[in-house]
């Protein structure tokens, strides 16, 4: 408590009080701890502990009284708070980590549960069934990200094309000069040429650069 | 010769703004695997998930410290660091004297020996002690002692006296458990002395720790205390030469543990879905290739966060820990040996073997080489959280007065004669600065300048050493033509605090300050009183100093 006194502005006023009223003949009547919650033979809070188990656990409140008598459990009392805070007693292990670098696969579960239905006549399971219908299913999840319009209008791809090269806007929005990608394509391999074929047929989603 | 075809792949935007496209909307099922498939969550790699990890290292411990150049003392986590090493005890001032004395006072009363009070009140008067007699300024001082002068022991004077006026037994034992009670609260001393790890010369701490480092060798780091006085990993260097010793090498311990992926509040989330915190604005990240801290930390989080892993390690608090493998058994069964970030040969001489570039952090760094680290981790035995911080008692800034190429240090605050912060201003609007005048029968006086206050103190700049032209700043004094004196008698204006007058000096008229210290901006150098919790539970009081910048 003298120690707080040092530290706590509102303890430190408190003190001098004391101070004052120790000189005047009328001492202030030793003070009385109260702890919470209460267990039996617990040492009080503030004091030194000789080992570590014998650490106060956290969560304690420790009321320190100036009362000529002590309040009777049962009934409500009132008194001037004077001072409170919070103390930290430091652990005597601090933790710590160790980061380190480590290829972590980046795929993921997927995010819907398929529920694949045996197809028609088929009584049993096999392997190539069950790994048709996941290609399907996710050649289907590629066909699902492209743009609903350019199927719904009913326009083949020629049209598309003409309309571009016309100049005769498809939508209605000005088409973007740049940023665009202009790729070159030779049979021969004569000049560096990325293919896109297998990007459109197969699994494989990579764009096979410069071959 | 093949013709040779041109592809061309252009953005084409669908709708004006691109609102609804960030709003990430939620479709059916199928429009979940798609996005999935277009952020890369299905694409196959040839890699693993970690499952858990083994760590086999070394654990040493910080064994004694002491202040610059001076012998080693002992340190087995018995207190604070900074408790130790700022161990500056109370100003005995007339408050604890009359604490002191009431507690005497209950302890004699609880030994019912209460007609005994009067006599030491004799025997100890308050206003005897010069030492603690407040000056004539100091009101505060004068109205508590003139409420407690011989109602009070001076409980200072009883705790130094070697011999007191005990008659009784019982009472020398009173004495005895009295002396113990002040020593656990304030400390062996109650004096006026500075800490001896401050030099007054560079106003900082001057700090040295010494260990056995984790692979047995000794080893002494020179320790630089934060800005609030606290000891990080980062506050320690290892210096050059280390002293001889053989100490044991200590047992080597191993830890399973899991691992998780590296977060920190604010981090953006790896996958599609996820509700971000709405108050971390990514894009408000400006970048700027001068900060460099800041550039690493969005590359980090942006784009190398997935592959980056943590396993939490508990460390015990005032020791090394050096790791000496780390091996990483993953989901399939596979295992893995991670290599330390600062032995990872890298950079132009890689083949030969030598070390140019290898990045780190956390370590500590090896004075005289070439940007080279220690391979261990410290963790000092500083209570950082756990520490409260009273009043500032007392604060000098020192400033620089160009025109006239000096400094002056203002004591700003001071301490009281009953250990309460008292404005410097205010001690010097008590003295009534009379200016030396030639009497005359002259109807007006013009006043060509007024008076320094008391409380600025000048420093003179002189030089110390002719060939290497250092120049330090030397305490010098202003003078005062007091009441009573005559015209041509003066007294010089001494500094009233405990930062201006370090008891540490060979001379102690003789102060002086690294010029370097003070800079434009000016420093400001101040007392407080801290205290803290330790680990076993103890409680440490003690008197702090802090410099800072500014306030010139």
């Amino acid at each position: 408590m003298a120690q707080a006194a040092r530290v706590r502005k509102p303890l430190g006023e408190w003190r001098r009080l004391m101070l004052y009223a120790g000189t005047q003949g009328s001492p202030f009547a030793a003070p009385r701890v109260l702890q919470l919650p209460f267990r039996h033979n617990n040492p009080w809070v503030a004091l030194e502990f000789d080992s570590p188990k014998k650490r106060p656990p956290a969560g304690q409140l420790s009321l320190v009284l100036h009362s000529p008598e002590l309040p009777a459990a049962k009934e409500p009392w009132a008194g001037l708070l004077v001072d409170e805070w919070v103390e930290l007693i430091p652990n005597a292990e601090e933790d710590a980590g160790v980061v380190f670098h480590y290829d972590s696969p980046g795929t993921e579960a997927p995010h819907a549960v398929l529920i694949a239905v045996p197809p028609d006549g088929t009584e049993s399971w096999d392997g190539g069934t069950l790994l048709e219908i996941l290609e399907q299913t996710f050649d289907l999840a590629r066909v699902r990200g492209s743009d609903g319009e350019y199927y719904t209008s009913g326009m083949e791809d020629d049209t598309i094309q003409q309309d571009l090269y016309s100049g005769n806007a498809l939508f209605d929005l000005p088409i973007p000069f740049l940023p665009m990608i202009c790729i070159a394509e030779n049979a021969e391999g004569d000049q560096i040429s990325p293919t896109f074929e297998g990007c459109l047929e197969n699994d494989d989603s990579t764009v096979a650069e410069e071959e | 010769m093949a013709r040779t075809w041109w592809n061309r792949l252009e953005p084409r935007p669908r709708s004006a703004d691109t609102t609804r496209s960030l709003e990430a909307r939620v479709h059916d099922p199928l429009w979940f695997l798609t996005r999935q498939w277009q952020v890369g969550e299905f694409q196959g790699e040839d890699a693993a998930s970690p499952a858990w990890v083994q760590i086999a290292g070394l654990f040493s411990a910080i064994d004694g410290w002491s202040p610059s150049g001076a012998e080693s003392k002992p340190f087995a986590n018995q207190a604070p660091l900074e408790a130790l090493v700022e161990s500056e005890p109370c100003t005995p001032d007339l408050a604890t004297a009359v604490e002191l004395g009431q507690r005497f006072e209950a302890m004699l009363t609880e030994a019912q020996l209460e007609r005994e009070i009067v006599r030491y009140r004799r025997h100890y008067p308050l206003a005897a002690d010069k030492a603690l007699a407040p000056q004539e300024e100091d009101l505060e001082a004068v109205c508590f002692l003139r409420v407690c002068a011989g109602r009070a022991i001076n409980g200072i004077a009883l705790y130094r006296d070697k011999k007191p006026p005990t008659v009784t037994k019982s009472e020398i034992q009173l004495l005895e458990k009295f002396r113990d009670w002040v020593r656990s609260v304030y400390g062996e001393a109650l004096t006026t002395s500075d800490a001896p790890a401050w030099r007054p010369e560079r106003l900082e701490y001057g700090v040295e720790v010494a260990a056995t480092t984790p692979h047995g060798a000794r080893a002494r780091f020179t320790a630089h205390p934060g800005c609030n006085g606290q000891f990080d990993w980062y506050a320690f260097d290892q210096q050059h030469e280390n002293p001889p010793g053989n100490p044991e090498v200590p047992e080597p311990f191993r830890r399973s543990l899991l691992p998780a992926h590296v977060r920190f509040t604010g981090m953006p989330n790896a996958r599609w879905w996820q509700f971000e915190n709405g108050r971390m604005n990514i894009s408000k990240i400006e970048d700027d290739p001068r900060e460099l801290a800041k550039m690493a930390v969005s590359d980090f989080m942006l784009i190398q966060s997935n592959d980056w892993f943590m396993v939490p390690f508990t460390q015990p608090v005032g020791s090394l820990c050096a790791i000496d493998s780390l091996l990483v058994h993953d989901v399939f069964g596979g295992n893995t040996l991670i290599e330390r970030a600062d032995r990872k040969r890298c950079g132009p001489h890689a083949e030969e073997g030598e070390i140019t570039e290898s990045w780190t952090m956390f370590s500590t760094t090896l004075q005289g080489t070439n940007n080279r680290v220690a391979d261990f981790f410290i963790l000092p035995p500083s209570a950082v959280n756990a520490t409260q911080d009273g009043q500032v008692l007392e604060e000098v800034r020192f400033m620089r007065d160009e025109m006239a190429n000096m400094v002056w240090a203002i004591e700003h605050t001071l301490e009281n004669g009953i250990g309460m912060p008292w404005a410097g201003h205010e001690r010097s609007l008590t003295k009534a600065i009379r200016e030396a005048l030639p009497h005359s029968d002259a109807p007006l006086a013009y006043r060509l300048q007024n008076g320094v206050p008391e409380h600025w103190i000048p420093f003179l700049p002189v030089r110390t050493d002719e060939m290497l032209n250092e120049v330090a700043l030397e305490r010098a004094a202003m003078l005062r033509y007091g009441e009573g004196l005559d015209e041509k008698e003066y007294e010089l204006v001494r500094p009233c605090g405990r930062i201006l007058r370090p008891t540490g000096l060979s001379d102690p008229d003789l102060y002086q300050v690294h010029e370097e210290e003070v800079s434009r901006a000016g420093t400001r150098v101040s007392r407080l009183i801290r205290r803290s919790r330790w680990i076993d539970g103890s409680t440490h009081l003690w008197v702090a100093r802090r410099k800072s910048a500014g306030g010139g």
